[in-house]
Parts: structure tokens; C-alpha cells; sequence
């Protein structure tokens, strides 16, 4: 199917935060065990909201996301279901330990928040940048990770996550597509939607780079080319079967994340086509390399990561 | 307040399971004697006297929780719930090998009674304050006890914790910090001098006292009467000896971890900490 809904022209976009505080708020109203812990992130982070509905269920720690990624540990440990919300390094790679031993290890159903990932911190420099967050926590055992391409699919992780036995890791972008799965789509932690159909390429994205896959596809359809797109909102676990049932069909798998390259989606991608072989792939994303600074939409296209530079990228690697 | 009978009693059983502990030590090699032995006063009491909890139903929701957060001590806590009943002796003397169920640093998965693994340090605080901040949302009257080492309060964690504890009041919240003034490589004051905990404590929002870690009677007595002010988390600073009772090896910093080297030399351990127990029974009602 054309993905014609989309106005590559005129995108309509969505930040996270903005919607977070509402969305938890009706996660909070179908489970009184869900508690919101902070970092001196949640004005920010967007839970205002929830905190003047729930104040007897938000827990804020300050500056310290060790203690803060304990404290939800143990609240979890208690039976509680705590989401844990901080800018993406901080709530992953700053406490990274805690998420390992206190909360990984020990397989607990703490939904941890990287709020402003990727690079949609643009200008604020390598220490607020998260492009490596899948890559730390994708080794950790029984850790889901999931980076939300729309709003649908954000919410639905917000509700399904306390339905998991162990640990979540969702991103919470500041500037994403506010609608590009279909309508009705079924949400499912670990089972990727399929966008747009094309037989010569697949292209699986995730996050904030399903919108941009979808923006190379349209081009490259006029270039002769068909891809497909899938969203793979789940990097772990990954939907193995889908990328099998790729490779079958095209041969040619194109993997695109606002992450580095390195243990990321692609990754994901390319252990499974290891394993079964049958398929090449062209990995996009962060070379291994620091992002540079600036706008958020110009530091993506600077790195290669919109629509047009996705679409050169393929075509040069399908035509040589 | 205990009587000087149950004071002997405890100590007695504290004594057994130094000994046992060094037996673990003589079968199996090498474990935290220092750090064990400094403990297991504090952890015999916990467990005989203080703790609710039930070996014959680890899960118990009434029981009370206890975090081991200086994870190396585990070979204390796993002789002292072998004492209460938690499991067969025998798992004593698979220490260190292949498979056990008491590795080095504690493991929930493979030992009821173990509450949550820990051994890298300075966890253990943020979990124990988590679990007490949801026994208060849930108005639960279960107590959370931590223990802790005075090496481990080098970790910056351990402070934001102690912070955030004093924040939501968590008056259901003790640790207890084992103040044997030694640490993996040295004394703590010569690695990194962080005493004295009281004042910081006390500064942090706590409420704190500060005792003899080997009088039976004072953590009985500081255990049981916590928490000493409302709406404050309870700080006991332990003062303790490292290798407590194994005269050539306390207070130095060649037996943070011990291996025997002869089952002789385990053995001469073993009469030392015999001799150790007479003297403190001979202090009891002094």
C-alpha cells in the first residue's frame, strides 16, 4: 500500500512530552500499582499532569538517577509498577549498573523512559544525546526496547508495558510523526507493522525513522524502485519471523534508526540474517561517530538520516 | 531490653556460626572472613530476634525485608539463614563450586531467603528506601533493614539514597552500617576517609545512633527500638572489629577475603574464635 496520508511537505509533528502526562494518567486509572518516579525531569518530561491527578503516586528523587533507578526497583520489588522517566542517557547510561543489576537481573517490571532520545536534543551536545541507549541495554537478557514511530504506537507501550513480566525501555521522542501506522493496527511488543508493501527492497526503521524510510520509499517509487517499510517498534525481542519472511521476498534489507550502527536495530537485523542467511543489508544510522550539534531535523539530515539522504543512500547502494 | 540468659543465648549462636563460617572457609577456600565475621553479631541478632519472617515460608507476605546491601558478606547471611532452617547444611559446603546455590555475592533466584542479589556496591540502600516508600503508600507495618559497610559509603549513590529516604520519611526504613574501618585494599581512612557517618547522618535527615557492633544487649536494644523519631529513617553506625574473633587476622587488611592456606591454620582460626566466645561471655553482666 502508498502511504499517501503523508505530507512529506508538511509534516505534522508530535513531541512526546506533551502527551505523556495524559496518556499516564489513563494507564494510572486501569492499575493503581503505577507510580511515576522522577529525576528532576517530570516538569520537562511532561507529567505535570499526572502529578496534580495521582500526587500519592509520584516519587521525585532529584538529580540522581542511580538512587532514582533503585528506588523503582524496589518499589517494583513491593508490587508496585514504576515508570521511570529521565532524558534518555541519563535514565539508561547514567544509572546503566542499577538498570542491570537491580532491575534487568532481577527481571522487575520498571518501564524506564528515555525522554528527548536520539538526537532530538540537537543542540545540546554529546552529553544530552542518547544513540547508544539500545545498544547497552540490547545486552542486557529480558530487557524489552521499544522506540515509538507515532503517537499510536507510544501509547499503546505505555499500556502494554505493565503487562510484561520484566523491564521496558521505551524512548520518548521530543519530535516525531504524530500518525503514520494504520488505522485500525494491532500493537504488540515484538511484532513489526508493515507500512508499505514493495517487492525490490525492505526497509525496517524504527522511532523516529519510520517517518523518513517512508518519505525514501515515496521517493525512490519514482526512481523505479519499491521498498517496503516496516515500523519495528521493538528492538528487543526482535520479530524474527517478519524479517525472515523479508528476506525471502526481496533479498534486500535496509535497516534505519536514530542510533548508532553499531548494536542497534540494524544489528538486531543483521544477527538474525547471520543466522539464516538469504539476505544483504545496508545498515543507516550513526556511523561510529559523535553527532554534531545544531537543529534537531538539520543534524539528522547533516548525518544522512531524512527522507532524500536515505533514498540517495539506497538507490546508489541498489544501482551502484 | 535482653536478659543476660538470652544475651548468652545469642551469643552463643553467633559464635556457632562464626565457627561455622570458618569451617565454610576450611572446606570450600576462599570467602570474606573480615567483613563476615565483623557482621554476623548484627545478622544473628536480625534473624533470631528482630526480623518477622518465616524459613518455612520465605515469601510470607507479613515478613520484614532484609537487604544485604554489602553483597560480600553473603557467606555470613547464608550461615545464619542455614541456622534459622532456610536450607540443608550441605549447601554450605558447595561454596565456591561449580553450580552452587551461595555464590560470592547473593543471589535471589537460587536461595529462598536471599531478597535481592547484590555485590556491586551501593545498591543496596536505593532498593531497600523503594520497598519501604511502597510499604508507606500501602500503609504495610513491614519493616525494610539494610546493612551496609563503611567501604561502601564511598559510593555517591549511597548518599542519594540517604537523601531521598529523608525526603518521603521513611521511618520503616533502618540500615545498619558495619564500621569495621576496613575496606577491599586498606583502612578506609587511608582509601578514602568517610567517617564520621554520624554527623553526616544526622545531616542528611536521619535518625541515628551509634554502637558497640559486637555488644549483643546495644543492637538488640538499637534494633529493636527503631525507628527513634517519627518520620525519619533510622541510621545504626555499628562499630565493629574486621575478622572479629580470629586474633592474627582482625583489623588487618591481608584478611578482607582469607583462604587457609592448611587446614592447621583453619583449625588455629577456629580456637581462636573459641577463646574470642569465652571472653564475651565473661563481659556479659559486667
Amino acid at each position: 500500500m502508498e502511504n499517501n496520508r503523508l505530507d512529506f511537505d508538511n509534516p505534522q509533528w508530535v513531541d512526546f512530552t506533551s502527551i505523556f502526562g495524559n496518556v499516564l494518567i489513563e494507564v494510572a486509572k486501569t492499575d493503581s500499582r503505577v507510580i511515576f518516579v522522577g529525576a528532576d525531569s517530570y516538569r520537562g518530561g511532561g507529567a505535570i499532569s499526572y502529578r496534580n491527578a495521582f500526587p500519592d503516586r509520584f516519587v521525585e528523587l532529584g538529580v540522581a538517577e542511580q538512587n532514582a533507578c533503585g528506588h523503582a526497583a524496589g518499589l517494583a520489588f513491593a508490587g508496585k509498577k514504576p515508570f521511570f522517566s529521565a532524558i534518555a542517557n541519563f535514565s539508561t547510561g547514567r544509572c546503566f549498573e542499577q538498570v542491570r543489576d537491580d532491575i534487568a537481573r532481577t527481571g522487575l517490571n520498571v518501564v524506564i523512559l528515555g525522554r528527548a532520545a536520539g538526537i532530538s536534543y540537537g543542540t545540546a551536545g554529546p552529553t544530552h544525546h542518547s544513540i547508544d541507549d539500545f545498544a547497552i541495554l540490547r545486552a542486557l537478557p529480558g530487557m524489552t526496547i521499544a522506540d515509538p514511530a507515532d503517537y499510536a504506537d507510544f501509547k499503546n507501550m505505555l499500556f502494554e508495558a505493565i503487562r510484561l513480566p520484566g523491564p521496558v525501555y521505551i524512548r520518548k521522542h521530543k519530535q516525531v510523526i504524530k500518525k503514520i501506522n494504520p488505522e485500525p493496527y494491532e500493537f504488540k511488543f515484538g511484532k513489526g507493522v508493515m507500512l508499505r508493501q514493495g517487492k525490490d527492497l525492505a526497509i525496517i526503521a524504527c522511532g523516529t525513522m519510520v517517518y523518513q524510510s517512508c518519505w525514501a520509499a515515496h521517493i525512490l517509487k519514482n526512481e523505479g524502485i519499491n521498498a517496503a517499510v516496516i515500523n519495528m517498534h521493538t528492538i528487543k525481542p526482535l520479530d524474527t519471523e517478519l524479517i525472515d519472511s523479508l528476506m525471502e521476498s526481496s533479498g534486500k534489507i535496509v535497516t534505519v534508526e536514530e542510533h548508532t550502527t553499531i548494536n542497534g536495530l540494524g544489528s538486531a537485523v543483521s544477527d538474525e540474517i547471520a543466522k539464516k542467511g538469504g539476505a544483504i543489508q545496508l545498515k543507516i544510522g550513526f556511523e561510529d561517530e559523535w553527532p554534531t550539534d545544531g537543529p534537531y531535523l538539520e543534524v539528522l539530515d547533516w548525518h544522512g538520516l531524512t527522507g532524500p539522504k536515505i533514498a540517495e543512500r539506497i538507490k546508489t547502494w541498489v544501482r551502484g | 531490653m535482653l536478659s543476660d540468659k538470652e544475651t548468652l543465648d545469642l551469643l552463643e549462636k553467633s559464635y556457632n556460626n562464626r565457627i561455622t563460617l570458618l569451617n565454610v572457609l576450611k572446606k570450600c577456600g576462599d570467602a570474606h572472613l573480615g567483613g563476615a565475621s565483623s557482621a554476623m553479631d548484627i545478622l544473628t541478632v536480625l534473624y533470631n530476634k528482630i526480623l518477622k519472617h518465616d524459613p518455612k515460608d520465605p515469601k510470607w507476605e507479613g515478613r520484614d525485608i532484609f537487604i544485604l546491601s554489602a553483597g560480600h558478606k553473603a557467606v555470613a547471611l547464608y550461615v545464619v539463614l542455614e541456622s534459622m532452617g532456610y536450607f540443608q547444611k550441605e549447601i554450605l559446603w558447595t561454596y565456591n563450586a561449580l553450580n552452587t546455590k551461595i555464590p560470592m555475592h547473593p543471589d535471589e533466584k537460587l536461595l529462598a531467603g536471599i531478597e535481592f542479589p547484590t555485590g556491586s556496591l551501593g545498591h543496596g540502600l536505593s532498593v531497600a528506601a523503594g520497598i519501604a516508600n511502597a510499604y508507606k503508600m500501602d500503609k504495610k507495618d513491614n519493616r525494610v533493614i539494610a546493612l551496609l559497610g563503611d567501604g561502601e559509603a564511598a559510593e555517591g549513590a549511597v548518599w542519594e539514597a540517604a537523601l531521598g529516604a529523608a525526603k518521603y520519611k521513611l521511618d520503616n526504613l533502618t540500615i545498619i552500617i558495619d564500621v569495621n574501618g576496613l575496606q577491599s585494599e586498606n583502612y578506609t581512612s587511608d582509601i578514602l576517609p568517610v567517617a564520621p557517618f554520624e554527623p553526616k547522618y544526622l545531616s542528611f535527615g536521619w535518625a541515628v545512633r551509634t554502637i558497640d557492633g559486637h555488644d549483643i544487649k546495644q543492637i538488640y536494644k538499637a534494633l529493636s527500638e527503631a525507628p527513634y523519631e517519627q518520620a525519619k529513617p533510622t541510621a545504626i553506625i555499628a562499630n565493629t572489629v574486621k575478622a572479629k574473633g580470629v586474633d592474627f587476622a582482625e583489623n588487618s587488611p591481608e584478611y578482607h577475603h582469607w583462604a587457609p592456606p592448611t587446614d592447621e591454620r583453619a583449625d588455629d582460626a577456629i580456637e581462636c574464635m573459641k577463646k574470642c566466645y569465652v571472653m564475651e561471655v565473661d563481659k556479659v553482666g559486667k
